[in-house]
């Protein structure tokens, strides 16, 4: 596409969502045909309710309104006929104290003020004009701790009107003139209750009490309650708190590993924090810490994630939908977020495990307006190491550690800043032989900024930097690979809440990459010449709108529109192929050149339909685009793995996903259920030639091969959230294929990640005050992987025939973990527990990876092996915070 | 990586294990496999022919008999005879750096295949050990040659223990280093733990040098993801330059030996 049509295209679109969104204003302002509506009725001395109940009888229209009008023992005397409603009503409430506006598409009735007798007398007369409305907007906040709080749903008494708060708090909520009870109900927060009388624009922060967990009481909620009223979907949410508990590898709480027990997320090996989402490739997960992109997030070769639960405030997955503000990956989003840190008083908080310990620091720098938080993690693991016979293995080190840091200053009464970093880094050597060492160094600045009650902003300034270094040799020589990939982004996004019925988020990203793709250093004499690849440069500009749309009770809609630009940058040399991988031709492009650009359009669409106020049918179109590629041809987390941006070879991956879902909470939302459909198509996708050289001085174009590829599953997902046990059981049947040219003769192949059938058992119990017991069951259909199909001599010995990418299957794996914590002490002022785990309790060995050889003792015989990691691991952690 | 795996099971010391699994591999698959060669040594030209076998059956080699194996070059073809069985030979021939060879086989009315080029020869500079790198269960000396500027090269050591060929051997290209002197080493360690066939005193290590053109390279290089070790994530059949679906690879390449008694 060119870019003057490009233009005209988006030009077209924006017209098109501004006409729909005045329209729909237009809509809501004139909907007095509502009560124009005639109705013929007589009434007698009828309660006030039973008088509302049938007037809904004859109209069909109905009423909305709390409690207080509900048990009125006001009186209703009518005789109408054929008289518009809003003339009857005025007539049926002429010298009573009560109120009725229109709230969507019901009728609001309150119970006036003093002012109700000059309100009635105008009401006629301002209905017609339609109703002034003002806005209530402001922060929300945890009061112990000045913790913002983020998605909490701020209700409206006797009305469906509500709004949650973004994600720094924030919220604003139009509403027609007059006064209203405003309700907050969230676990482990006090139900919380406050009154406005809305006749201007009111600022409204709120500060929230948290729910003291007492000692003698066994009262057990986890997970916020979900939001049913709004068309996002495919999202799995993780408040940092509720996870506690859940049993872990060596007790070390990972988010990542709470993540892989939910439906569609899946683990790539056993005890693995990586995570493939709905058949998507590791890569293929946007990782945001606080906005900035990490492009490792594990240590120790994938066995931890990156992120350390102590600094965390919460965390979400989107797996379909994702809000056109997010871009660049094609399966999800992961959206870390930091706490903010205490800003009332000092707070320490810390663990020590079998194989790491943990500290933090959080408190104000001024009490109210400014606070920080720092924490950091080490891991001892290369301890352990000591233990062993082999002095090779006794003289390796192999530990990791990070860092979080977070400091915010709160500037106005509209003004907040944000600074937050993140530096972690992996240590592996062994002694003369090789030496690994990799990282993420992440920072983000960002302002926050009220612009008036209905627009929102946040400006964000980001850093990141993810390196490897590989060193491999002998006492004699030794030769590095190093290997970076560094990021500067700008960040504009806005949220402007037009009226009741749109809240519109738009904004801009710029991201300048610069990768560095390799580089190679020498020592001594191995005859190695020095290299330097050529380092690449791009430029990353996206644009989007989106709007929410409360059309209706019934019915929500958020459409969207995420344009991208992917701009090439000189200097570099770029080539031409022929089908041999050769160079035919070479373009070469001076610095500050532009090499290519890659428009891309990713609508984002998706809409609901309540069912009741605790159902809802939703269904979602999402397109993605992604142009940097991780190129990896292992399965587990290799840090060797090379990112690479696009090229004019490399073109965009894409995908589109269509998705379905059913959601219902029961029994006082005790009990939550979640039934989602999603089919996934891929394209421009990347994968090695066999036998492919990773590190080579040729375009690593001639590497690799493209294709397409597809996906598609049921996720089901059973929850019980409230009594003393609590858990959830999760399901997902899914497929996942490539086709790639070249590949199994171009036909179909299953992925690695193609897992059939995973089952997710979690089960937290809280025996009594003190101890609770977890436990958690996984089973899960094995990795798609290639086995040999025959053998065959060749140089004398053994070697085996594939007979095609990715047929066979490792076997099932299933495991149980149990976990018991045992709280020491909890009082306002110091709090710890114990927590003891064990990981696959009945010791199964799930195969890790299966290798073929002669049996060393029969060299006639073939033998296959499975060769599996964890069994019985047990740990011990001890927390505290004072 | 591999190494990095085992100190993961250290880690886990107490928690890993290794197990044999019954495995039964799908619907097989018979492949002709070719591995042919000749050297600049007279009496190297060797074209040995089998089939693949199922992965229960013993670890003989799977011969094919009859077939017609012939060897162009210059214009000149040259029959090769069957000797033991699958095993082809010509006496007379012997490669000359420089010069192009076709191997083409027809068995059972399929036709397969390739051609090769020898390489000039590079010189083998030194063949050397160290004690330090001396443990029974682990040999590693150190080889060095002069890599030759300007042009593409490619090598290929096999190593024996003995004069029996070992499964190990590594394979180089100038890439990084062209026109260099390489020192790198190889590695001879016995397959078997059990220490019945460590190395010890007066055991002769050999090591032969290639100079291999560069889709032998390709072969060998891809080869090494085929020996089982790959845990079925990366495994995959090597490229090879026979034409007509043959597995295996057949190369014209110099060749010279140095060779080591552990004193």
């Amino acid at each position: 596409m060119s870019t003057k049509k490009l233009i005209r295209v988006l030009t077209f679109i924006i017209f098109i969502l501004t006409l729909l969104m005045v329209l729909q204003i237009r809509a809501h302002a004139q909907e007095s045909p509502l009560l124009k509506k005639k109705i013929t009725i007589h009434l007698q001395q009828e309660p006030l309710k039973k008088a509302l109940d049938k007037i809904t009888a004859v109209s069909g229209i109905g009423f909305t309104y709390n409690g207080a009008v509900a048990y009125s023992t006001i009186k209703i005397d009518l005789d109408v006929k054929n008289k518009p409603l809003d003339e009857a009503l005025s007539e049926a409430f002429k010298g009573k104290a009560i109120q009725f506006s229109l709230l969507q598409k019901e009728v609001f009735i309150r119970l006036g003020s003093g002012k109700a007798k000059e309100e009635e007398a105008g009401l006629a007369a301002n209905l017609g004009k339609g109703n002034a409305r003002y806005v209530v907007s402001g922060m929300v906040k945890v009061k112990e701790t000045g913790e913002a709080l983020t998605g909490v749903t701020l209700s409206v008494s006797g009305t469906n009107q509500g709004v949650a708060t973004n994600e720094y708090g924030f919220f604003s909520l139009m509403l027609p003139a007059g006064s209203y009870i405003l309700n907050i109900k969230r676990i482990g927060l006090k139900p919380f209750k406050t009154s406005i009388d809305l006749s201007k624009n009111e600022r409204l922060d709120l500060s929230l009490e948290e729910e003291p967990a007492l000692l003698d009481t066994v009262r057990v909620s986890r997970g916020p309650a979900r939001k049913m009223d709004d068309p996002q979907m495919g999202t799995e949410r993780l408040n940092i708190k509720d996870i506690n508990g859940i049993p872990v590898l060596m007790g070390e709480r990972d988010v990542v590993k709470n993540l892989q027990m939910l439906p569609g997320i899946k683990s790539p090996t056993e005890g693995g924090s990586g995570f493939f989402v709905r058949g998507g490739a590791a890569d293929q997960n946007l990782i945001l810490l606080d906005e900035a992109p990490i492009y490792n997030a594990t240590h120790l070769l994938g066995f931890f994630s990156a992120f350390n639960s102590d600094a965390l405030k919460d965390v979400t997955l989107y797996k379909s939908g994702m809000p056109a503000r997010y871009g660049g990956s094609l399966s999800s989003v992961l959206d870390v977020r930091m706490n903010d840190g205490n800003n009332q008083k000092l707070k320490v908080g810390g663990g020590i495990g079998l194989t790491a310990a943990r500290v933090s620091i959080e408190g104000p720098i001024q009490k109210e307006k400014s606070s920080f938080l720092i924490s950091a993690r080490r891991t001892y693991a290369d301890q352990l190491l000591k233990l062993a016979g082999d002095t090779q293995i006794k003289n390796s080190t192999l530990y990791f550690y990070d860092v979080n840091l977070k400091a915010n200053y709160l500037l106005g009464e509209g003004d907040r800043l944000f600074i937050s970093g993140y530096f972690g880094r992996d240590v592996f050597k062994a002694k003369d032989i090789s030496a690994l060492d990799w990282g993420n160094v992440a920072s983000t600045v960002r302002w926050n900024h009220i612009f008036g009650p209905k627009l929102f902003s946040n400006t964000s300034l980001i850093y990141s930097n993810y390196s490897y270094k590989v060193k491999s040799g002998d006492h004699l020589s030794s030769y590095t690979i190093y290997s970076r990939i560094r990021d500067w982004s700008f960040k504009e996004d806005l949220q402007w809440y037009a009226n009741e019925y749109n809240t519109i988020s738009f904004g801009i990203n710029t991201t300048y990459h610069n990768i560095k793709p390799g580089e190679l250093q020498v020592s001594g004499n191995l005859g190695l010449i020095p290299q330097k690849f050529q380092e690449r440069f791009s430029l990353d500009n996206a644009l989007y709108v989106s709007n929410t749309w409360r059309a209706a009770p019934v019915f929500g809609l958020t459409y969207g529109l995420r344009i991208s630009a992917f701009s090439l940058l000189g200097p570099g040399d770029y080539y031409h192929l022929d089908q041999d991988g050769e160079v035919t031709d070479t373009d070469s492009y001076a610095a500050g050149q532009w090499v290519k650009t890659y428009f891309n359009a990713e609508p984002r669409i998706s809409a609901a339909f309540y069912l009741g106020a605790t159902g809802a049918l939703k269904i979602s179109y999402t397109r993605n685009s992604q142009n940097l590629h991780l190129i990896s041809n292992s399965s587990g987390s290799d840090p060797k793995d090379r990112w690479l941006a696009s090229t004019n070879i490399i073109k965009p991956e894409k995908s589109d996903q269509y998705s379905v879902g059913y959601y219902r909470d029961m029994a006082q939302n005790t009990y939550e259920l979640t039934a989602e459909l999603y089919y996934k198509k891929l394209w421009n996708q990347i994968d090695y030639k066999n036998g492919a050289d990773v590190f080579t001085s040729r375009p690593i174009e001639s590497q690799l091969l493209f294709g397409i590829g597809r996906a598609f599953g049921v996720e089901l997902l059973f929850k019980k959230k409230t009594g003393r046990l609590t858990g959830w059981i999760s399901y997902t049947l899914s497929k996942t294929e490539r086709k790639i040219d070249g590949i199994n003769e171009n036909l179909w192949y299953n992925a690695s990640q193609d897992k059939t059938h995973q089952l997710n058992l979690v089960g937290i119990y809280q025996l009594n005050p003190k101890w609770s017991l977890s436990a958690c069951f996984v089973f899960s259909t094995g990795n798609a992987v290639t086995f040999p199909n025959t053998k065959y001599k060749i140089l004398g010995y053994n070697y085996y025939y594939f007979a095609g990418r990715n047929r066979d299957r490792l076997p099932d794996s299933h495991r149980l973990d149990i976990g018991a914590t045992r709280v020491l002490r909890k009082t306002e002022k110091f709090s710890s527990e114990l927590n003891f785990s064990i990981y696959n309790v009945y010791g199964q060995r799930n195969p890790y990876r299966v290798i073929f050889r002669d049996r060393p003792s029969d060299a006639d015989v073939t033998e296959a092996r499975s060769l599996s990691l964890f069994r019985f691991v047990p740990s011990v952690s001890y927390n505290f915070k004072f | 990586m591999k190494r990095i795996f085992c100190f993961l099971l250290v880690l886990t010391l107490f928690a890993s294990c290794e197990k044999n699994i019954t495995f039964n591999p799908s619907e097989p698959v018979f492949k002709y496999v070719i591995e042919g060669g000749l050297s600049n040594e007279s009496g190297s030209c060797k074209v040995i022919i089998s089939q693949t076998k199922i992965f229960k059956d013993n670890n003989q080699l799977n011969p094919v008999s009859g077939a017609l194996v012939q060897i162009e070059h210059n214009g000149i073809t040259y029959n090769l005879t069957e000797g033991s069985k699958g095993v082809y030979e010509q006496s007379q021939l012997k490669g000359v750096p420089g010069d192009t060879y076709k191997l083409l086989v027809v068995v059972s009315g399929e036709n397969f295949s390739a051609s090769s080029t020898m390489p000039q020869p590079v010189p083998f500079l030194d063949f050397t050990l160290q004690a330090s790198d001396y443990k029974p269960s682990r040999v590693t000396p150190q080889i060095r040659f002069r890599d030759i500027d300007g042009i593409k090269n490619y090598y290929w050591f096999q190593q024996f223990i003995n004069d029996k060929l070992q499964r190990q051997y590594k394979v180089f290209n100038d890439e990084f280093s062209s026109g260099q002197e390489i020192s790198s080493y190889l590695v001879f360690a016995p397959y078997n733990q059990d220490h019945s066939e460590d190395i010890i005193k007066g055991d002769r290590l050999t090591a032969e040098m290639h100079c291999i053109d560069a889709a032998v390279y390709t072969y060998l290089y891809g080869l090494l993801n085929a020996d089982g070790s790959g845990g079925g994530a990366a495994s995959a059949n090597p490229l090879s330059n026979i034409s007509g679906g043959a597995l295996g690879f057949f190369s014209a390449h110099t060749v010279e030996r140095k060779s080591i008694v552990i004193p």
